[in-house]
C-alpha cells in the first residue's frame, strides 16, 4: 500500500510538472509571425485589421505610435475598433500605445479618471477582459524584448521623433516583422525601410 | 447505508428532479446572466476566445460540451445546471452523513436544498454558482470519506478541488479550512510522521489542483500567452474585480439585496412574464424566508452544542459557513445575490442539525423531523410555481408579490 501510495505521489508531482513544461511552452508556440519583415503603407484603419487578418497573425504584441489607441483621426472617429477587435480575435494579446509627449498632458486627464486604468510610473496600464493595454508617451518608452506589429501615424509627430521611433526599430530595441505606416507617405515609410 | 435510507434519498431525488427539470427548457431564449455564460461558452470552443477571460472555463467548457451533445438550444445551455444542482443535493445527504452520522439530520439537510426555491430557480439556468458549488461539495465529501472512513480519495479530492478553483473563487477561505481539518483528523488517525502526511497533502491538494486550474487555462495559454504574463493576468483579475466596480446594471443588484441581509430579512425580487386576469407568470427569486432568517440562530445553536458537548467535527459547517460567507464583505463591489448560493449548503447542514439537536432535547427527534420535513416540502411546493415562471392565481401569493420588486416584461 505504501508503495502504491509513492506511486501516486510520484505521478502527480510529474503531472504537476508536466503541465506547467506544456502550458509554458504551448503559448509562445502558437503565436504566428510573418516569414520576412515588411514596412507597408495603410490609409484607412479598417485596412489594419484586414492586413493583420490575412497575414494570419496570432497571440501577438503590437506597438502603436499613434494619436489614438485605434490609429482614428479623430476622437469622435466612427472608424473600427481595430486593437479591441484584433484583441478579441487574439490577432494580439498585448498593447503599447504610444503617443505624442505633446498630446500627454490631455491623455493623462482622460485616463486618471478611468477606474480600469493603473497607474504606473511611466504611464497607464489598462486591464480589460482580452488583454493589456499599456500607455506611455515616447519620452517614457525605452523598448519591448518580443518582435511586434507595429503601426506609426507619421503625421502627428515631428520629423525628430519620426526619426527617434525609426531609430529605436533599426537599433533593435523593438523589432517587428510587420510596420504598417497609417496615413503617411512613401518618404515616411522609407524612413522605416 | 440502511434500506430505508437510500428510499429517503431516492424520494428526495425524485422531488429535487421534478423541481428542476419540469418546464425549464420550454423557454427557448437566453435568461439572466445565460445572456453572457452561453455565447462566451460557444465563442470559447467555436473561436478559442472568449469575452469572459476573467472567470476560469471550466463552467464555459461544460456548458460547451452540453451544446455539443444536445444542441444550441434550452436543452444544451440548462442541463448541467440541473443535473449538478440535483448531484448537489445527493452530496448535501452524504456529507451529513458522515458529519452527523444520523439519517434524519442528512433528509433535513438534502431536503431543505432540494425544495429551496432560490437554489431551483438557479439550477433552472445556466449558472456558475451551480457547478462550482457541486464541485466543493464533491471535494468536502471526498475529503470526508478519506477522513471518517479512511479511503483512498484523496487523490480524487485535489482533482474536485482543482475544478472548484478553476469554475469560480467563491471556496478560497472554505477550502483551506477543509485541508485544516482533514490534516488534523488524519494526524490524530495516523500514527506515521506528520512530514509524510504533511508530504502528501502538498501534493495531492497542493500540487494536483493548482495542475487542473493551470489547464482550464489552456484556451487562454493558446492565445500566445506565457507563464509570466498568466501571473499578470490573475493579478489584474484580481485588482479588477476589487477597483472596477460600475455595474452598468447596479439597480438590479440592489434588488437582491447586501450580502449582510441574506440571512436576516426577506428577500423578493424578479420579472413578471404574463398576465391574464388572476392568472400571472413571474420569475420569482426569493430567499425561502421561513428557513433563512432561521439560519443564524440555528448556527448560534450548533456552536454552543457543539462547544459544550466538546465535538470538533460539529464545528464544520458553521466554519464553512463562516469563511464562504466572509468573502462577501470583504470585497470592494457590490455582489449579486445568487452568490447566497455558496453559503446555502452549509447554512442547512447547520439549520438541520440545530433542529435535531433541539429535538433531541426535548426526546421528539423523530416528531420534529417528520414535521420540519413536512413544511420544507409545504413551503417548497408553494414556491415552487412562482419562481420558476409558471401560470399562477395572484391572490395565492399576494403577500409575497406585495413584498416583492418585480419588473413588467410585458
Amino acid at each position: 500500500m505504501f508503495a502504491r501510495n509513492i506511486a501516486i505521489l510520484v505521478g502527480i508531482t510529474v503531472f504537476s510538472f508536466a503541465v506547467v513544461i506544456f502550458l509554458y511552452f504551448y503559448g509562445p508556440s502558437r503565436r504566428v509571425y510573418a516569414t520576412s519583415p515588411k514596412v507597408i503603407s495603410l490609409q484607412t484603419v479598417d485596412q489594419i485589421l484586414q492586413t493583420w487578418q490575412s497575414g494570419g497573425f496570432k497571440g501577438r504584441m503590437a506597438i502603436c505610435f499613434t494619436r489614438y489607441l485605434n490609429a482614428h483621426e479623430s476622437k469622435d472617429s466612427k472608424e473600427a475598433n481595430v486593437t479591441e477587435l484584433a484583441l478579441h480575435q487574439s490577432i494580439l494579446r498585448r498593447i503599447t500605445h504610444i503617443p505624442p509627449d505633446n498630446a500627454w498632458q490631455e491623455i493623462d486627464k482622460v485616463l486618471s479618471s478611468r477606474n480600469i486604468m493603473r497607474a504606473t510610473p511611466e504611464g497607464y496600464i489598462g486591464v480589460f477582459d482580452d488583454g493589456r493595454v499599456y500607455v506611455m508617451p515616447l519620452s517614457k518608452f525605452s523598448h519591448v524584448e518580443e518582435k511586434s506589429l507595429i503601426i506609426v501615424e507619421p503625421r502627428i509627430w515631428s520629423h525628430e521623433e519620426l526619426q527617434q521611433i525609426a531609430e529605436k526599430l533599426k537599433s533593435g530595441k523593438i523589432s517587428s516583422d510587420l510596420v504598417i505606416i497609417i496615413r503617411g507617405t512613401e518618404e515616411d515609410a522609407a524612413l522605416f525601410r | 447505508m440502511k434500506a430505508l435510507d437510500w428510499k429517503m434519498i431516492a424520494v428526495i431525488l425524485v422531488v429535487s428532479s421534478v423541481f428542476r427539470f419540469w418546464g425549464t427548457f420550454d423557454y427557448g431564449e437566453y435568461i439572466g446572466d445565460e445572456l453572457l455564460i452561453v455565447p462566451s461558452a460557444k465563442s470559447l470552443v467555436q473561436f478559442g476566445s472568449t469575452s469572459e477571460w476573467r472567470y476560469p472555463q471550466v463552467n464555459s467548457l461544460i456548458i460547451a460540451s452540453t451544446i455539443k451533445i444536445f444542441g444550441d438550444n434550452a436543452v444544451g445551455w440548462r442541463i448541467s445546471g440541473v443535473v449538478l444542482g440535483i448531484a448537489s443535493i445527493l452530496l448535501v445527504y452524504l456529507i451529513a452523513q458522515r458529519l452527523f452520522s444520523e439519517s434524519r439530520i442528512s433528509v433535513l439537510a438534502a431536503s431543505l436544498l432540494a425544495c429551496d426555491p432560490f437554489h431551483i430557480h438557479f439550477c433552472r439556468t445556466a449558472m456558475i454558482e451551480t457547478p462550482v458549488v457541486f464541485f466543493f461539495l464533491l471535494f468536502m465529501y471526498l475529503l470526508l470519506e478519506y477522513t471518517e472512513n479512511n479511503r483512498y480519495t484523496l487523490t480524487l479530492a485535489g482533482i474536485a478541488m482543482g475544478l472548484t478553483i478553476a469554475t469560480k473563487a467563491y471556496f478560497v477561505f472554505a477550502i483551506p479550512v477543509m485541508i485544516a481539518y482533514a490534516f488534523y483528523r488524519e494526524c490524530q488517525r495516523n500514527s506515521g510522521s506528520r512530514t509524510l502526511i504533511f508530504l502528501e497533502f502538498i501534493i495531492k491538494l497542493g500540487q494536483l489542483p493548482i495542475a487542473v486550474y493551470l489547464l482550464s487555462y489552456v484556451f487562454w495559454f493558446g492565445r500566445g500567452y506565457n507563464m509570466l504574463e498568466f501571473l499578470q493576468f490573475r493579478w489584474d483579475a484580481y485588482w479588477l474585480f476589487n477597483n472596477h466596480f460600475s455595474f452598468s446594471h447596479e439597480k438590479i443588484l440592489a434588488r437582491g439585496g447586501k450580502p449582510w441581509e441574506w440571512f436576516v430579512k426577506p428577500i423578493s425580487f424578479g420579472h413578471h412574464l404574463n398576465s391574464d386576469g388572476n392568472l400571472n407568470r413571474y420569475t420569482l427569486e426569493i430567499n425561502n424566508p421561513l428557513f433563512r432568517l432561521m439560519v443564524l440562530p440555528a448556527i448560534g445553536v450548533v456552536l454552543y452544542y457543539s462547544a459544550t458537548q466538546r465535538n470538533f467535527k460539529w464545528f464544520l459547517a458553521p466554519t464553512l459557513f463562516a469563511a464562504s460567507y466572509v468573502l462577501f464583505f470583504l470585497v470592494n463591489r457590490q455582489i449579486n445575490s445568487y452568490s447566497a448560493l455558496a453559503v446555502l449548503p452549509f447554512a442547512y447542514f447547520a439549520l438541520a442539525h440545530a433542529v435535531f439537536l433541539l429535538a433531541r432535547k426535548y426526546q421528539s427527534e423523530t416528531e420534529v423531523t417528520a414535521l420540519f420535513l413536512l413544511t420544507i416540502l409545504v413551503s417548497g411546493c408553494y414556491l415552487f410555481p412562482v419562481s420558476s415562471g409558471f401560470w399562477v392565481p395572484s391572490s395565492f401569493y399576494r403577500t409575497i408579490l406585495s413584498l416583492s420588486d418585480l419588473t413588467k416584461v410585458f
